[in-house]
């Protein structure tokens, strides 16, 4: 690994909290608590990654607007954008792989079981609370913050072999999974929503997701340069 | 060529590798996986009504929260906080269960004309038009610059004149006449529960137990809640806590009363 250990766990931490606070916001409506969180927030504007700025400048302007009404304008724009009216398969930009990857926009098609696969041999499964399919964004964006908070435990233990092997597997399912397939979601976001802040998160994740894939290219320079 | 070729085809060659199976990627699906229009069509519009039918409308349209929406109408005809509103709201819905929110009722208030929000903008940057600088914080030995959110300032809220115009014709009396009028078949269950709530506040078992038995009440199936509800929302009872006949009551029940003794014209009718 090229960047040295002490950097390393910021930057797990950084890394982990920004897909916690992402899988968090594909999973559910916001609450009180979490826009509260987010307007106590510092949204960084010159990042050198477009998407992050514009989506950061869109999270501030929106929620300096903050008022009585957010929560309930919030609440409406989540469910046009991800559940739709479910008319047709094009009713809202729906949140699974399976169905940006599949002919006929169907659900629980070939992605979610090969997501499924890759979550068992990580030894992971889902909670019985979660009824939705596993390649929902929520679940792979947590896939991700587990493997990072996994890989944040290796670092601190010393087992620096493991770490670079969990930072692998979040690399490779960040390209094969991913970044492969919610620029198709992110557009159909921009076309549904209605608020500032669901098009602020469509261009934050995908601005986040290549920087990501940015820093795991960096950390993992050698054993990407072995491997052809 | 003969008559049924014509119609029917049959001279042309069938192919059978011309027959295109449903699971073909060329298929053009229709109905469940349709693609939308891009155009979201002809959208009806509604006809246009004065703030007084708008207004008016919302409240026949929710009549279990007439009284409180008035009560709402009613506290905002000086500027009030939005946390002045929920307060006397939240205390009017201890006796008015409801699924609606007081940002919500203030929300259909508003798009009935009934409120106004009045956004708290500091008067020199109204006149000049401008729209303050975000606040941006730099961390120190970072190149990277950040947003800082700034809380929106509160604004208040405040009723319109049309609002004001019916909260003011209100005559609870008048609403409590009609509402004997409308139902006369339970004028009798109506007074009685005026009467029996004149003494002191009552619970709601005793209600049910006063009515809740009486042979009118069994087809269609009513129960004591049912009575009340209309009574509160004409403020003829009110809660103490226990519920209890007010002025406006106690006036109707004098009233027939006077009636009965007199003329002994009402019988299962509204009072003239």
């Amino acid at each position: 690994m090229s960047v040295d250990e002490v950097n390393l766990a910021d930057i797990m931490e950084g890394r982990g909290a920004t897909y916690r606070l992402l899988a968090r916001l594909y999973r559910e409506e916001v609450d009180q608590a979490l826009l509260d969180e987010m307007c106590a927030m510092r949204y960084a504007v010159n990042t050198g990654n477009e998407d992050v700025d514009a989506g950061n400048r869109l999270f501030h302007s929106y929620l300096s607007a903050v008022w009585e009404r957010t929560l309930t304008e919030l609440s409406v724009d989540y469910t046009r954008v991800f559940l739709g009216n479910g008319v047709n398969a094009y009713s809202a930009a729906y949140p699974f792989e399976s169905v940006h990857t599949s002919g006929k926009r169907l659900l629980m098609q070939d992605a979610r079981d090969e997501i499924l696969t890759i979550y068992r041999a990580n030894n992971i499964e889902k909670l019985d609370s979660w009824k939705a399919g596993e390649d929902h964004i929520a679940l792979e964006l947590e896939f991700e913050e587990l493997l990072t908070q996994r890989t944040l435990v290796a670092l601190r233990e010393g087992c620096e072999e493991e770490a670079a092997s969990l930072l692998m597997t979040q690399y490779n399912f960040l390209l094969d999974h991913l970044i492969s397939w919610t620029p198709m979601l992110f557009t159909e976001m921009e076309k549904f929503a209605r608020t500032d802040f669901y098009r602020a998160l469509a261009l934050l994740t995908h601005g986040f997701l290549l920087t990501d894939r940015g820093i795991l290219e960096e950390l993992l320079a050698d054993e990407l340069a072995a491997g052809g | 060529m003969s008559r049924d070729e014509e119609l029917f085809g049959f001279n042309v060659p069938f192919d059978p590798l011309d027959v295109k199976d449903e699971d073909d990627e060329d298929v053009e699906f229709i109905g469940l996986v349709e693609r939308p229009d891009e155009d979201e069509g002809e959208v009806l519009s509604e006809p246009q009504l004065s703030p007084e039918e708008s207004i008016q409308k919302l409240l026949e349209s929710l009549p279990a929260q007439r009284k409180v929406l008035l009560a709402i109408v009613d506290f905002c005809r000086e500027e009030r906080s939005p946390g002045e509103v929920d307060e006397v709201t939240l205390e009017l819905q201890k006796t008015n269960k409801s699924v609606y929110t007081p940002v919500l009722l203030r929300q259909m208030l508003e798009e009935a004309g009934a409120l106004v929000y009045n956004e708290a903008v500091q008067p020199d940057e109204q006149e000049a038009g401008i729209e303050p600088e975000p606040e941006v914080e730099q961390v120190e030995g970072e190149e990277i610059q950040y947003l800082v959110v700034a809380k929106r300032p509160e604004g208040t809220w405040l009723s319109t004149a049309a609002a004001l115009t019916i909260v003011d014709a209100e005559d609870p009396a008048l609403r409590l006449r009609e509402l004997l009028g409308v139902e006369p078949e339970y004028f009798g269950i109506f007074t009685h529960i005026l009467d029996f709530c004149v003494e002191k506040p009552r619970t709601k078992q005793e209600l049910n137990e006063l009515v809740d038995d009486d042979p009118l009440l069994q087809q269609p199936r009513r129960y004591s809640g049912f009575f009340i509800d209309k009574l509160d929302g004409c403020s003829a009872l009110a809660w103490k806590p226990g519920w209890q006949t007010t002025q406006i009551g106690i006036d109707l029940l004098a009233q027939l009363a006077e009636t009965q003794s007199g003329v002994s014209s009402v019988k299962g009718g509204a009072p003239a």
